[in-house]
């Protein structure tokens, strides 16, 4: 059960995606959802289902990892293209029964809920596949330090979700642990009701906090002993290199924008 | 020689205790010396060395660290001179990989990147674990934790390593891969001196001077053969005798006397094969 809950199910490659420095690949993954809306004719939803096609060519990743990441949305996301499908006025009424109704509009706007929604989730999907959780936070680091001017302890913030990160996998082990003791002893993880089951997770939860903290704080004395004292005058290991991939990578995505606006009016 | 380390009258109570966990404890320890701290759980060992690092809040008593007193304004200038090591490989690994962990120190230091980068490849390297440096932690063994932890002590290049009970939650083969990282390191021009606290004997037995403490106080210090000979000192401090002292004692019930004073096991082994020879 906890092996899916693997953060971020990133796969280590060397596609040219994979080595696109994290600022880039979050800036243009933001930018992309936002054109997203800009779709309005089947044009643009060519044009950019072509692109995301592109890009995941691009990952050199199997077709069937964004098939599994985009499976658990997928009911999301129909079942609000069909909220959106029954109840918008206006157009052609086809049927209508209530308040319920289908209309042209409404097939019109919940096609594009659809297929916008699918487009921002591969997207997100292409991101997580191939950026490396820690790589993610440091990316978010380096957007985030403009905040500093306004005082806001960037570099502390970036090292918390950095040990945040390094300890998932800890605690995650540490859980197996616990609900194998605790089935040993009797306690039923996977049967009966709703009500039974959240029971359950009550003698798993609270050794895992009690762990937790008992962890925290021998974390913290072994980082004192190695002269942390915040963030002052720390030097860093890990940088960030900006390379030409990185420019035409913004490039090729301003093109697309240029291009979706034309075809919009066309 | 040179004092390395001073602690003169060292007493500390936890706040919820009722008794102090230091009692009246003095000790020097020379510079370049290997020396262990032995003794059961809750003697006290772990909050005498965290005390050496400014990290409980003592009251009465003085420490002193490669010429420097101890005291709030001081702290980070002895941290700089001690490297700890802790009992738990999982809950001192700060980076997200191996060569991030080892830099973290460096990092705390305002080292410059290009002279970090050459200190964490020559770190692990020494412990033989560059080969992983872009591991990440959930994918090493606990042995191999630890060496990580001692790579990030190493970079630092501290005058004096702490292990805290370093190897008590490792394999044999993971405690022998440490132990052997710290003989390499004693063996170089600059030997570290090194502090261990153990349970376990023949690790104790490496060292050239024992400190054996009993609730709160220290009881007794020699080397490790006067500690190991001295059975009524080792059963009244609950300790376990060496592997070599219980053989020897099995072995008088059938007859064969060893010598009285203590062996480390090649000796003992050394005795055994003699002992065939004369017989």
């Amino acid at each position: 059960m906890l092996e899916q809950l693997t953060l971020g199910r990133y796969i280590p490659g060397h596609s040219w995606l994979h080595r696109l420095d994290p600022r880039a690949k979050l800036v243009l993954a933001c930018y992309f959802i936002v054109i997203a809306f800009l779709t309005t004719n089947w044009l643009t939803y060519v044009l950019m289902f072509a692109f995301i096609g592109g890009v995941i060519f691009l990952t050199g990743l199997s077709f069937s990892y964004f098939v599994r990441g985009i499976g658990p949305l997928i009911w999301l996301i129909v079942f609000t293209a069909i909220l959106q499908l029954l109840f918008t006025p206006g157009g052609h009424i086809y049927w209508h029964w209530g308040i319920l109704m289908i209309t042209s509009t409404g097939i019109q706007t919940s096609t594009a809920v659809f297929l916008r929604f699918l487009l921002i989730i591969t997207m997100a999907t292409v991101l997580t596949l191939t950026t490396a959780p820690l790589a993610i936070a440091d990316g978010v680091e380096a957007l985030l330090r403009p905040l500093r001017v306004i005082h806001f302890p960037v570099a502390q913030t970036a090292l918390m979700l950095s040990v945040a990160l390094r300890f998932v996998p800890t605690l995650l082990d540490e859980a197996q642990t616990i609900m194998n003791a605790q089935r040993a002893r009797g306690v039923e993880f996977n049967n009966g009701g709703l009500i039974k089951r959240l029971r359950a997770i009550v003698p798993l939860l609270i050794p895992l906090f009690v762990g937790a903290i008992g962890r925290a704080d021998d974390l913290a004395t072994a980082m004192e002993s190695r002269g942390y004292q915040g963030a002052t005058n720390r030097t860093r290991y890990r940088v960030l290199k900006w390379h030409n991939a990185d420019t035409i990578a913004v490039v090729v995505i301003l093109v697309l924008n240029v291009v979706l606006v034309v075809l919009r009016h066309m | 020689m040179t004092k390395i380390i001073s602690v003169n009258d060292l007493s500390y109570q936890y706040p919820d205790a009722d008794r102090p966990t230091l009692n009246h404890i003095s000790f020097e320890v020379n510079a370049g010396e290997w020396v262990a701290i032995v003794g059961h759980n809750g003697s006290g060992k772990s909050t005498l060395v965290r005390a050496l690092d400014g990290l409980i809040d003592f009251k009465s008593g003085t420490v002193t660290v490669a010429g420097t007193k101890l005291s709030p304004e001081s702290v980070w200038l002895v941290r700089e001179h001690i490297g700890m090591v802790f009992q738990n490989p999982d809950n001192q690994f700060v980076g997200a990989t191996v060569a991030d962990d080892v830099a973290f120190g460096l990092e705390n230091a305002g080292v410059p990147r290009p002279e970090m980068q050459q200190r964490v490849q020559d770190a692990l390297e020494a412990v033989d674990m560059w080969q992983f440096a872009e591991r990440e932690p959930s994918r090493l063994s606990g042995g191999q934790k630890q060496r990580v932890a001692l790579a990030g002590i190493i970079a630092m290049n501290p005058s004096i390593i702490v292990l805290d009970e370093a190897t008590s939650m490792l394999d044999p083969h993971g405690r022998q891969t440490v132990l052997s990282v710290l003989q390499h390191l004693r063996r170089s021009n600059q030997a570290p001196t090194i502090l261990s606290i153990t349970h376990d004997l023949s690790e104790a037995a490496q060292a050239q001077r024992l400190l054996v403490m009993d609730n709160g106080q220290l009881i007794s210090e020699g080397t490790p053969r006067a500690i190991f000979s001295d059975e009524q000192l080792l059963e009244s401090t609950g300790l376990d005798l060496p592997f070599s002292t219980k053989l020897s004692q099995q072995l008088a019930k059938q007859g064969l006397i060893a010598p009285k004073h203590y062996l480390t096991d090649d000796e003992l082994e050394d005795w055994l094969w003699q002992l065939h020879l004369t017989m």
